[in-house]
């Protein structure tokens, strides 16, 4: 592996500066002329202009495999994440066989070193089978060779407040953390859509948002009872923010992510019946977009998390009640991020690495991940170009599926190249296609 | 007009355009020993229905061999719309056979709407979920008409089971365009949350919500929603929300009572009220096969060959 000499990027608070990455960790920054690098044949990228953000981390991924590699497989889904500026994703427990033995969290964990486009976390599933009655083996996954931290039933909340409680306790023996789906179920039998004018008129059974508020509730005083640390996952609604900021203000430990589709699309989406909008949690109203907003720059939402998930046509490609809930986010994530705090020429890109890429890689315990690039961190890097916007094509997406709800679309800001380890997996907005461990 | 899914999407105009053709074919197809017309000779009408309902079937049906159509019945039996052939490949088989209209019946709302995408031909929404039945708004619309002389200043109270009700939400939107006031009444349980922004009254109690109503529209009631805690029992909710000869006597004399059917005698409307001179049930079925009459004619003509 060459050595690379970043030249003159965009170092976010700390201005313009060369990077020099070798044996996959920054060696040196500051003003680096290529000349003294004569003979050791290092690759130079021209970063003029360009912004070099710490390597993006995913908290909710879904990658499909095993089990629906028709949709997407940890080497297209971690090709598009590569794309999409990340070096890192925690891919979610519901695949097929769910991630609830250490057995497939390895197998996850081994598929993603295989390919080689960014590191894959596994996220444990917190019950056997996501079916909520029982503990999954968590201790067993944490132990494994995948270092399993966190753990989720994504898809399905924990409902139960007694196996929540004892997730909450049991995690605890290795600074673990609960990733809540917070959707009371009851409250959401059949459920379609965000529950409002929208649903009113379309006649699509509502979601309505007291069914994720009042889990959100129960488990930030759950976590403060027991002591554990809880983490939300794509919360869409305004009294949720209300819940968290007053939850952080008294000390409990509760994080929360924000997914790049709440921060831009509402419920009116719905109106074309298009199930390309259709998503759980849905889409909110315009006032919890700009709430979300808020909650995003202002650190009450820690993280944007993607919860990037590919379908297969036929699963998309039907009546809205019949189509599978999710959408692609890797590739538009970071693009939709800067949008919602501010646009490319107000954002401040050091709360977009802190959102994007700091907090994220800490609160899933990824000690390579997050590091600004000082001399001897891990080379795990992205660079920027904040005046270049581009138009979303799904045909020309790095995953498998193209259930995109941003077609057509002009996003500002575009990812020039990611560096994992030193390597680069995109050059020149690129995949890089010879990429072996 | 080239597909009828909704009733919120008709200008007012055209809704009223419909009305007028409505009552244009009742007088050509009544006064001929022969009751058709040869207008729609050559083209075909697929009736689509996902769900079984002989009564709207049948009304399509007529209408369109009243029109001199060829009528191809495609019923689709699954109960459930993620079994069988998908929506899109039965469109697509439709398509390749040539279909002039597709008439669809459809469990999911949004149905019709996603049919548009995959056929030439016009589509013509008959009951999608719990979304929009525009053909019966518009022949309930004509039935008040022919009953109250117009639409216009007229107040309409719409009773019971609305969240789940297709019916009522196409009637909301025809009868507030062409002028109605509509008023809809039931328990909170069985009204749509967010409301605010809907041209209509609402209101819990039904017997102060009677003196001033010109009609009175009953919606069925599934007794199986007492299972879901919408209501606490058939009995209950027949006290509080039926129609019976005591709150008959609270309304105006002139006004009618309606109902799309089927019927729950004893639940949402007492015997002898469906069987009074004031309830138009039966006008309205007869009314159903002029107003789909039009709607075909519309579609399928443009209007260009009256």
């Amino acid at each position: 592996m060459s050595d690379i000499l970043i030249k003159g990027a965009d170092l976010v608070g700390k201005g313009r500066s060369d990077v020099l990455i070798s044996g996959g960790r920054v060696a040196e920054t500051g003003s680096i002329t290529a000349a003294s690098l004569k003979g050791t044949g290092a690759e130079v990228v021209d970063a003029d202009g360009l912004v070099l953000l710490p390597g993006l981390v995913d908290l909710h991924t879904h990658l499909r495999e095993p089990g629906r590699e028709d949709a997407e497989t940890v080497r297209s889904g971690t090709r598009a994440a590569a794309k999409g500026g990340y070096t890192a994703v925690c891919a979610m427990a519901n695949s097929y066989p769910v991630a609830d033995t250490a057995g497939v969290v390895e197998q996850v964990a081994a598929l993603g070193r295989a390919a080689g486009y960014a590191d894959v976390q596994p996220i444990g599933a917190v019950s056997v089978g996501l079916g909520g009655e029982r503990l999954a083996e968590i201790g067993a996954m944490a132990h494994s060779a995948a270092a399993v931290s966190m753990f989720s039933d994504d898809g399905h909340c924990v409902s139960d407040a007694r196996l929540m409680r004892r997730a909450l306790e049991y995690v605890k023996t290795f600074d673990g953390l609960i990733a809540q789906h917070a959707e009371e179920p009851r409250l959401t039998e059949g459920a379609q859509m965000n529950e409002g004018t929208v649903s009113a008129e379309l006649g699509l059974p509502g979601w309505p948002s007291v069914a994720e508020e009042s889990i959100i509730a129960r488990d930030v005083l759950l976590a403060e009872y027991t002591g554990a640390r809880i983490h939300f996952c794509h919360i869409s609604t305004r009294r949720s923010v209300d819940i968290i900021r007053e939850a952080k203000a008294r000390g409990v430990a509760v994080t929360a992510e924000v997914c790049p589709h709440h921060l831009l699309l509402t419920d009116e989406a719905a109106r074309s019946y298009d199930p390309v909008f259709k998503v759980n949690p849905p889409l909110r109203r315009e006032a919890d977009v700009l709430a979300l907003r808020a909650a995003l720059a202002e650190g009450v939402v820690d993280a944007v998390a993607t919860d990037h998930a590919p379908h297969a046509p036929q699963d998309k490609d039907c009546e809205w009640a019949a189509a599978r809930p999710g959408m692609l986010g890797l590739e538009t994530a970071l693009s939709i991020s800067v949008l919602a705090l501010g646009g490319p020429e107000d954002v401040d890109w050091d709360v977009v690495a802190e959102r994007t890429s700091r907090t994220p890689a800490r609160i899933a315990r990824l000690e390579g991940h997050g590091h600004d690039p000082i001399a001897g961190a891990p080379a795990n890097f992205t660079l920027v170009d904040p005046a270049r916007s581009w138009t979303v094509v799904p045909a020309e997406l790095a995953s498998l599926s193209r259930n995109t709800p941003y077609a057509g679309m002009e996003l500002p800001v575009t990812i020039q190249a990611t560096f994992l380890r030193g390597r680069a997996t995109v050059l020149e907005g690129k995949l890089v296609e010879e990429t072996t461990v | 007009m080239k597909h009828l899914l909704t009733t919120k999407e008709l200008t007012r105009d055209e809704a009223e355009l419909i009305l007028e053709l409505t009552g244009q074919m009742a007088d050509a197809v009544s006064g001929r020993e022969v009751p058709k017309l040869p207008t729609l000779r050559g083209r075909t009408v697929v009736n689509l229905f996902y769900e079984d309902s002989t009564r709207t079937r049948t009304s399509f049906e007529t209408a369109a061999k009243r029109l001199s159509a060829d009528v191809v019945n495609f019923s689709a039996k699954t109960s459930s719309v993620s079994k069988g052939e998908s929506l899109r490949d039965t469109a697509l088989t439709l398509q390749a056979m040539g279909a002039d209209a597709v008439v669809i019946r459809h469990p999911a709302a949004g149905a019709p709407q996603r049919l548009t995408q995959w056929l030439d031909g016009a589509v013509l929404n008959a009951g999608d979920g719990t979304h929009a039945h525009p053909t019966q708004a518009l022949l309930d619309a004509y039935t008040m008409k022919q009953r109250l002389g117009g639409i216009e200043g007229r107040t309409v109270a719409v009773v019971g089971d609305i969240v789940h009700s297709r019916v009522a939400r196409s009637n909301v939107w025809l009868l507030s365009k062409l002028g109605a006031k509509v008023r809809l009444v039931g328990p909170p349980t069985l009204l749509p949350a967010n409301l605010e922004e809907w041209p209509v009254e609402v209101a819990y109690d039904l017997d102060s919500s009677l003196s001033d109503a010109d009609a009175v529209m009953m919606l069925r009631v599934q007794r199986e929603r007492m299972n879901d805690a919408f209501f606490p029992t058939a009995n209950e909710y027949a006290r509080l929300y039926g129609l019976d000869e005591r709150r008959l006597a609270l309304m105006p004399d002139h006004a009618i009572v309606m109902h799309p059917g089927p019927m729950n005698r004893g639940m949402e409307i007492a015997a002898a009220v469906a069987d009074s001179p004031r309830a138009t049930i039966t006008e309205q079925v007869a009314n159903g096969v002029w107003v789909r009459m039009a709607v075909l004619y519309l579609l399928l003509t443009n209007g260009e060959t009256a």
